[in-house]
Protein backbone atom coordinates (compact mmCIF):
# COMPACT_ATOMS: atom_id res chain seq x y z
CA UNK A 1 0.00 0.00 0.00
CA UNK A 2 1.58 3.62 -0.83
CA UNK A 3 -0.25 6.44 0.58
CA UNK A 4 0.62 10.07 -0.12
CA UNK A 5 -0.36 13.35 -1.14
CA UNK A 6 -1.10 15.10 -4.64
CA UNK A 7 -0.90 19.08 -4.85
CA UNK A 8 -1.99 20.20 -8.13
CA UNK A 9 -0.17 23.89 -8.31
CA UNK A 10 -0.71 26.72 -11.03
CA UNK A 11 2.04 28.80 -11.70
CA UNK A 12 1.90 31.74 -13.12
CA UNK A 13 5.21 31.84 -15.21
CA UNK A 14 5.04 29.75 -18.67
CA UNK A 15 8.68 28.34 -18.30
CA UNK A 16 8.61 24.97 -17.41
CA UNK A 17 12.20 24.72 -16.43
CA UNK A 18 11.79 27.50 -14.12
CA UNK A 19 8.51 26.06 -12.49
CA UNK A 20 9.85 22.58 -12.26
CA UNK A 21 12.74 24.20 -9.88
CA UNK A 22 10.65 26.54 -8.30
CA UNK A 23 8.02 23.26 -7.55
CA UNK A 24 10.93 21.43 -6.53
CA UNK A 25 12.25 23.69 -3.97
CA UNK A 26 8.58 24.24 -2.63
CA UNK A 27 8.53 20.09 -1.90
CA UNK A 28 11.76 20.05 -0.40
CA UNK A 29 11.20 23.30 1.83
CA UNK A 30 7.31 22.87 2.84
CA UNK A 31 5.40 20.16 1.16
CA UNK A 32 7.24 16.63 1.96
CA UNK A 33 8.81 16.15 4.86
CA UNK A 34 12.08 14.69 3.43
CA UNK A 35 12.69 12.19 6.57
CA UNK A 36 9.88 10.07 5.72
CA UNK A 37 8.46 11.02 2.43
CA UNK A 38 10.29 11.27 -0.83
CA UNK A 39 8.66 13.61 -3.66
CA UNK A 40 8.15 13.77 -7.55
CA UNK A 41 7.63 16.93 -9.55
CA UNK A 42 6.07 16.86 -13.18
CA UNK A 43 5.40 19.81 -15.11
CA UNK A 44 2.21 19.09 -17.15
CA UNK A 45 2.29 22.32 -19.46
CA UNK A 46 -0.12 24.98 -19.98
CA UNK A 47 -3.57 24.90 -18.01
CA UNK A 48 -6.36 24.74 -20.18
CA UNK A 49 -8.22 28.11 -20.54
CA UNK A 50 -10.68 29.04 -17.80
CA UNK A 51 -14.08 28.00 -19.18
CA UNK A 52 -15.82 31.49 -20.45
CA UNK A 53 -18.63 32.45 -17.46
CA UNK A 54 -22.18 31.26 -17.73
CA UNK A 55 -24.66 33.94 -17.98
CA UNK B 1 13.87 33.38 34.16
CA UNK B 2 12.69 34.82 32.02
CA UNK B 3 10.55 32.96 29.67
CA UNK B 4 9.13 33.44 26.38
CA UNK B 5 5.82 30.67 25.12
CA UNK B 6 4.94 31.10 21.82
CA UNK B 7 0.88 31.16 21.12
CA UNK B 8 0.32 29.89 17.51
CA UNK B 9 -3.13 29.88 15.77
CA UNK B 10 -4.62 26.37 17.28
CA UNK B 11 -2.21 26.06 20.32
CA UNK B 12 -4.06 24.73 23.21
CA UNK B 13 -1.63 24.24 26.02
CA UNK B 14 -0.01 27.75 26.07
CA UNK B 15 -1.84 28.35 29.79
CA UNK B 16 -1.12 25.30 31.42
CA UNK B 17 2.74 26.09 30.53
CA UNK B 18 2.46 29.39 31.36
CA UNK B 19 0.55 28.38 34.45
CA UNK B 20 3.17 25.86 35.71
CA UNK B 21 5.59 28.22 34.74
CA UNK B 22 4.54 31.13 37.10
CA UNK B 23 4.08 28.53 39.78
CA UNK B 24 7.70 27.22 39.92
CA UNK B 25 9.64 30.23 39.14
CA UNK B 26 7.42 32.75 40.51
CA UNK B 27 7.37 34.81 37.41
CA UNK B 28 5.18 34.72 34.47
CA UNK B 29 6.47 34.25 31.22
CA UNK B 30 5.61 36.61 28.08
CA UNK B 31 3.15 35.40 25.44
CA UNK B 32 4.48 35.76 21.98
CA UNK B 33 2.42 35.22 19.01
CA UNK B 34 3.87 33.72 15.98
CA UNK B 35 3.55 36.66 14.11
CA UNK B 36 6.14 38.31 15.91
CA UNK B 37 9.93 38.92 14.50
CA UNK B 38 11.55 39.19 17.64
CA UNK B 39 11.38 37.40 21.23
CA UNK B 40 11.51 39.76 24.13
CA UNK B 41 14.54 41.26 25.12
CA UNK B 42 16.67 39.48 27.87
CA UNK B 43 14.68 35.89 27.18
CA UNK B 44 16.21 32.86 29.06
CA UNK B 45 14.31 30.09 27.74
CA UNK B 46 11.66 30.10 24.67
CA UNK B 47 8.33 27.09 24.79
CA UNK B 48 6.56 26.18 22.59
CA UNK B 49 3.59 24.87 23.87
CA UNK B 50 1.44 21.96 22.88
CA UNK B 51 -1.76 22.30 20.82
CA UNK B 52 -2.85 21.48 16.51
CA UNK B 53 -0.83 24.59 15.30
CA UNK B 54 -2.05 25.57 12.40
CA UNK B 55 -5.23 22.58 12.63
CA UNK B 56 -2.41 20.41 11.68
CA UNK B 57 -2.48 21.28 8.22
CA UNK B 58 -0.31 19.35 5.63
CA UNK B 59 1.68 17.57 8.50
CA UNK B 60 1.86 18.52 12.78
CA UNK B 61 4.03 21.65 13.16
CA UNK B 62 4.94 22.16 9.32
CA UNK B 63 3.39 25.56 9.09
CA UNK B 64 4.25 26.77 12.42
CA UNK B 65 7.81 25.99 11.53
CA UNK B 66 7.60 28.62 9.39
CA UNK B 67 5.94 31.14 11.18
CA UNK B 68 7.43 34.36 11.40
CA UNK B 69 8.47 33.85 14.96
CA UNK B 70 10.61 30.81 13.97
CA UNK B 71 13.66 33.05 13.04
CA UNK B 72 14.33 34.55 16.09
CA UNK B 73 13.68 31.55 17.87
CA UNK B 74 16.34 29.57 15.94
CA UNK B 75 18.71 32.59 16.57
CA UNK B 76 17.78 32.30 20.34
CA UNK B 77 19.00 28.55 19.55
CA UNK B 78 21.67 28.83 17.63
CA UNK B 79 23.03 31.48 20.58
CA UNK B 80 23.16 28.87 23.20
CA UNK B 81 19.58 29.97 24.03
CA UNK B 82 17.21 27.45 25.84
CA UNK B 83 13.97 26.39 23.87
CA UNK B 84 11.38 23.76 24.58
CA UNK B 85 8.72 22.05 22.88
CA UNK B 86 6.31 19.81 24.06
CA UNK B 87 3.94 17.74 22.21
CA UNK B 88 3.34 19.78 19.35
CA UNK B 89 5.96 22.08 20.20
CA UNK B 90 7.94 18.75 19.93
CA UNK B 91 6.73 18.60 15.90
CA UNK B 92 7.10 22.11 15.33
CA UNK B 93 10.65 21.78 16.22
CA UNK B 94 11.84 18.75 14.30
CA UNK B 95 9.92 20.22 11.22
CA UNK B 96 11.94 23.55 12.08
CA UNK B 97 14.98 21.17 12.24
CA UNK B 98 15.97 21.87 15.15
CA UNK B 99 15.67 18.60 15.88
CA UNK B 100 16.25 15.39 14.07
CA UNK B 101 13.71 13.07 12.85
CA UNK B 102 9.70 13.32 12.89
CA UNK B 103 6.74 12.53 15.14
CA UNK B 104 4.53 10.06 12.87
CA UNK B 105 1.17 8.67 13.10
CA UNK B 106 0.94 6.67 16.90
CA UNK B 107 1.22 3.02 16.09
CA UNK B 108 -2.05 2.13 17.16
CA UNK B 109 -3.41 4.48 15.22
CA UNK B 110 -5.86 6.32 18.02
CA UNK B 111 -5.25 9.04 19.90
CA UNK B 112 -4.10 8.30 23.45
CA UNK B 113 -4.83 10.47 26.37
CA UNK B 114 -3.06 9.03 29.53
CA UNK B 115 -0.53 9.39 32.21
CA UNK B 116 2.91 7.87 31.47
CA UNK B 117 6.27 6.84 33.28
CA UNK B 118 9.28 7.98 31.77
CA UNK B 119 13.27 7.14 32.93
CA UNK B 120 14.74 10.55 32.84
CA UNK B 121 18.26 9.30 31.47
CA UNK B 122 20.55 11.66 32.27
CA UNK B 123 20.47 14.46 35.03
CA UNK B 124 23.38 16.80 33.58
CA UNK B 125 21.24 19.09 31.50
CA UNK B 126 19.35 22.21 32.38
CA UNK B 127 16.14 20.64 31.55
CA UNK B 128 16.93 17.73 34.39
CA UNK B 129 19.46 18.94 37.28
CA UNK B 130 15.90 18.95 39.05
CA UNK B 131 15.86 14.78 38.48
CA UNK B 132 18.07 12.12 39.16
CA UNK B 133 19.61 10.13 36.44
CA UNK B 134 17.54 7.13 36.22
CA UNK B 135 14.67 8.45 38.43
CA UNK B 136 11.36 7.68 37.07
CA UNK B 137 8.39 10.39 36.65
CA UNK B 138 4.94 10.06 35.88
CA UNK B 139 3.01 12.56 33.61
CA UNK B 140 0.58 12.68 31.11
CA UNK B 141 0.77 12.08 27.53
CA UNK B 142 -2.36 13.39 24.54
CA UNK B 143 -1.56 13.04 21.09
CA UNK B 144 -2.24 10.94 18.00
CA UNK B 145 1.19 11.53 16.32
CA UNK B 146 3.66 11.09 18.80
CA UNK B 147 5.90 8.02 17.16
CA UNK B 148 8.85 9.36 16.97
CA UNK B 149 10.62 8.29 13.87
CA UNK B 150 14.12 9.18 12.60
CA UNK B 151 16.60 6.98 10.02
CA UNK B 152 18.79 4.58 11.91
CA UNK B 153 22.20 7.05 11.39
CA UNK B 154 20.60 9.32 13.33
CA UNK B 155 19.01 7.49 16.01
CA UNK B 156 22.54 5.80 16.17
CA UNK B 157 24.25 9.02 16.75
CA UNK B 158 21.49 10.39 19.28
CA UNK B 159 22.22 6.95 21.36
CA UNK B 160 25.86 7.65 21.30
CA UNK B 161 25.56 11.01 22.29
CA UNK B 162 22.94 10.59 25.08
CA UNK B 163 20.66 13.06 23.11
CA UNK B 164 17.58 11.00 24.14
CA UNK B 165 16.91 12.38 27.42
CA UNK B 166 13.11 10.95 28.19
CA UNK B 167 12.03 6.88 27.62
CA UNK B 168 8.40 5.76 28.12
CA UNK B 169 9.02 2.96 30.57
CA UNK B 170 7.15 1.46 33.01
CA UNK B 171 6.39 2.20 36.65
CA UNK B 172 9.88 0.81 37.32
CA UNK B 173 12.23 2.20 34.57
CA UNK B 174 12.33 -1.16 32.74
CA UNK B 175 11.64 -1.03 29.00
CA UNK B 176 8.44 -2.61 28.07
CA UNK B 177 6.65 -2.64 24.92
CA UNK B 178 3.34 -2.16 26.49
CA UNK B 179 4.70 1.03 28.22
CA UNK B 180 5.75 2.48 24.84
CA UNK B 181 2.49 4.50 24.41
CA UNK B 182 2.99 5.30 20.96
CA UNK B 183 5.47 3.23 19.39
CA UNK B 184 8.19 5.76 19.08
CA UNK B 185 12.05 4.08 18.30
CA UNK B 186 13.91 2.97 21.17
CA UNK B 187 10.93 4.13 23.14
CA UNK B 188 12.06 7.84 22.59
CA UNK B 189 10.04 10.20 24.40
CA UNK B 190 11.89 13.30 24.38
CA UNK B 191 15.25 14.24 22.37
CA UNK B 192 18.19 17.01 22.80
CA UNK B 193 19.79 18.90 19.83
CA UNK B 194 23.50 18.55 19.28
CA UNK B 195 24.29 21.19 21.49
CA UNK B 196 21.90 19.96 24.22
CA UNK B 197 20.04 23.44 24.72
CA UNK B 198 16.86 22.37 22.19
CA UNK B 199 14.48 19.80 23.73
CA UNK B 200 11.58 18.44 22.78
CA UNK B 201 9.19 16.17 24.29
CA UNK B 202 6.18 14.43 23.48
CA UNK B 203 4.84 14.18 27.43
CA UNK B 204 2.93 17.29 29.39
CA UNK B 205 6.08 17.82 32.55
CA UNK B 206 3.08 20.92 32.82
CA UNK B 207 0.89 19.51 33.76
CA UNK B 208 1.87 17.74 36.90
CA UNK B 209 3.31 20.75 39.00
CA UNK B 210 0.54 20.87 41.28
CA UNK B 211 -0.69 18.59 44.06
CA UNK B 212 -4.48 19.21 43.62
CA UNK B 213 -3.78 17.23 40.35
CA UNK B 214 -2.51 14.35 42.20
CA UNK B 215 0.75 14.35 40.89
CA UNK B 216 4.14 16.44 41.17
CA UNK B 217 6.46 15.15 38.74
CA UNK B 218 6.16 17.64 36.67
CA UNK B 219 7.67 20.04 38.36
CA UNK B 220 11.14 18.83 38.49
CA UNK B 221 11.50 19.91 34.79
CA UNK B 222 10.96 23.75 35.64
CA UNK B 223 12.48 24.01 39.09
CA UNK B 224 15.97 22.61 37.18
CA UNK B 225 15.44 25.31 35.08
CA UNK B 226 15.45 27.87 37.66
CA UNK B 227 18.17 26.47 39.26
CA UNK B 228 20.21 26.32 36.32
CA UNK B 229 19.44 30.49 35.82
CA UNK B 230 19.65 31.32 39.35
CA UNK B 231 22.81 29.66 39.04
CA UNK B 232 24.37 31.29 35.52
CA UNK B 233 22.74 35.21 37.21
Amino acid sequence: VRQGKVFDIEIADGDAAKAEATLKEAAEKLLANTVIENFKVEVTGPAPQAAPATP
Amino acid sequence: MKAAVIVFPGSNRERDMARALTLVSGRAPTMVWHAETELPAGTDLVVLPGGFSYGDYLRCGAIAARAPIMAPVREHARKGGLVIGVCNGFQILCEAELLPGVLQRNASVKFVCRDVHLKVERSDTPFTRGYNAGQVIRVPVAHGEGNYFAGEGTIGRLEAEGRILFRYTDPEGKRDPKANVNGATNAIAGVLNEKLNVLGLMPHPENHVESVVGCTDGRGLFAGLVAHFAQAA
